[in-house]
């Protein structure tokens, strides 16, 4: 299970990794569609946006979020995570490819990459979408 | 000295150590007069970022103590490079005797506007240590090269 929730470092002050270049929705903000694992579905988009950059280091990966000034720690298995969403954007793609990467059943891999793509965007780490909605958590 | 008075020197400060004044100055001492006038610029300076810092997002605050400048990108030379080394000096001089904790974020805020007044284009570079303990740094760079104090222990994160 990726570990997301570590500590946040309020900014003191090789760039983005993943970012998905080939998906570029109309955007409709998506009015009363609360962000859960449930409204993920293997249709959704991600796409991490222009101010959320990103660096692998050999136990995590750090991502600064530039509006917000905060840091965030992923553990290895999050970095990847994060990488390949910004990659395919798809999720569903992301999670066939993540679950042949580490081994595990697509449904496993699932749930795991859902409960991440929440956690990412309650922290503004990512956007998703369900067509050209958004979705804001 | 008015307030008026003081923002007229701040206006006119952008011609201390300017690429225009010729490479003598790049390098001789500053009168007595300019060394107020540039500390005033710095100061107001710091206080504008400093309001707009917990107000604005970073990428267009940057824009906005970028306004007037061209293209980021583009030949660096030798005048503009010794200009902002020495004004890089000088803002990190400045601001160390501030009071408050001087984040380096901040003094590359107020080194990217000082720069940008001047025509002089300058990157601001966010860099990260991972281990042994989290820390990040901000600096300023000129021609690929830093003008504000770092060091090799932060990897890149990002340019802008």
């Amino acid at each position: 299970m990726p570990d997301t929730d570590q500590d946040q470092r309020k900014s003191a002050g090789s760039s983005s990794v993943g970012r998905d270049t080939t998906f570029s929705p109309k955007v409709t903000e998506g009015i009363g569609m609360p962000l859960t694992q449930s409204t993920i579905t293997p249709m959704t988009m991600v796409r991490v946006p222009n101010h959320v950059v990103s660096r692998a280091f050999a136990n995590e990966t750090v991502v600064l979020n530039l509006n917000t000034g905060l840091y965030h720690s992923l553990n290895p298995t999050g970095g990847r995570m994060l990488e390949v969403l910004g990659e395919l954007g798809s999720v569903h793609a992301a999670v066939d490819k993540l679950a042949a990467e580490y081994d595990q059943t697509v449904d496993s891999m699932r749930q795991d990459v859902y409960s991440f793509c929440v956690s990412l965007a309650e922290q503004g780490l990512v956007e998703v979408y369900h067509g050209h909605r958004r979705v804001v958590p | 000295m008015t307030l008026t008075g003081v923002r007229k020197a701040a206006a006119r400060s952008a011609s201390v150590l300017a690429p225009a004044a010729g490479a003598q100055r790049a390098t001789e001492s500053l009168s007595l007069i300019e060394k107020v006038v540039i500390v005033t610029e710095i100061m107001l300076t710091y206080c504008r970022v400093r309001w707009n810092l917990n107000r604005t997002e970073l990428p267009p605050l940057l824009v906005r103590l970028r306004a007037g400048l061209g293209s980021l990108d583009g030949p660096a030379n030798d005048l503009a490079g010794s200009l902002a080394d020495r004004l890089g000096f000088i803002v990190a001089r400045t601001l160390s005797f501030l009071p408050t904790d001087g984040p380096c974020l901040v003094n590359s805020l107020v080194l990217t506007s000082l720069l940008a007044r001047r025509g002089i284009p300058s990157r601001l570079v966010i860099g990260v240590q991972a281990e042994p303990a989290f820390a990040a740094h901000a600096w300023v760079e000129y021609g690929h090269r830093s003008v504000l104090p770092t060091a090799e222990i932060f990897e890149r994160l990002v340019e802008l």
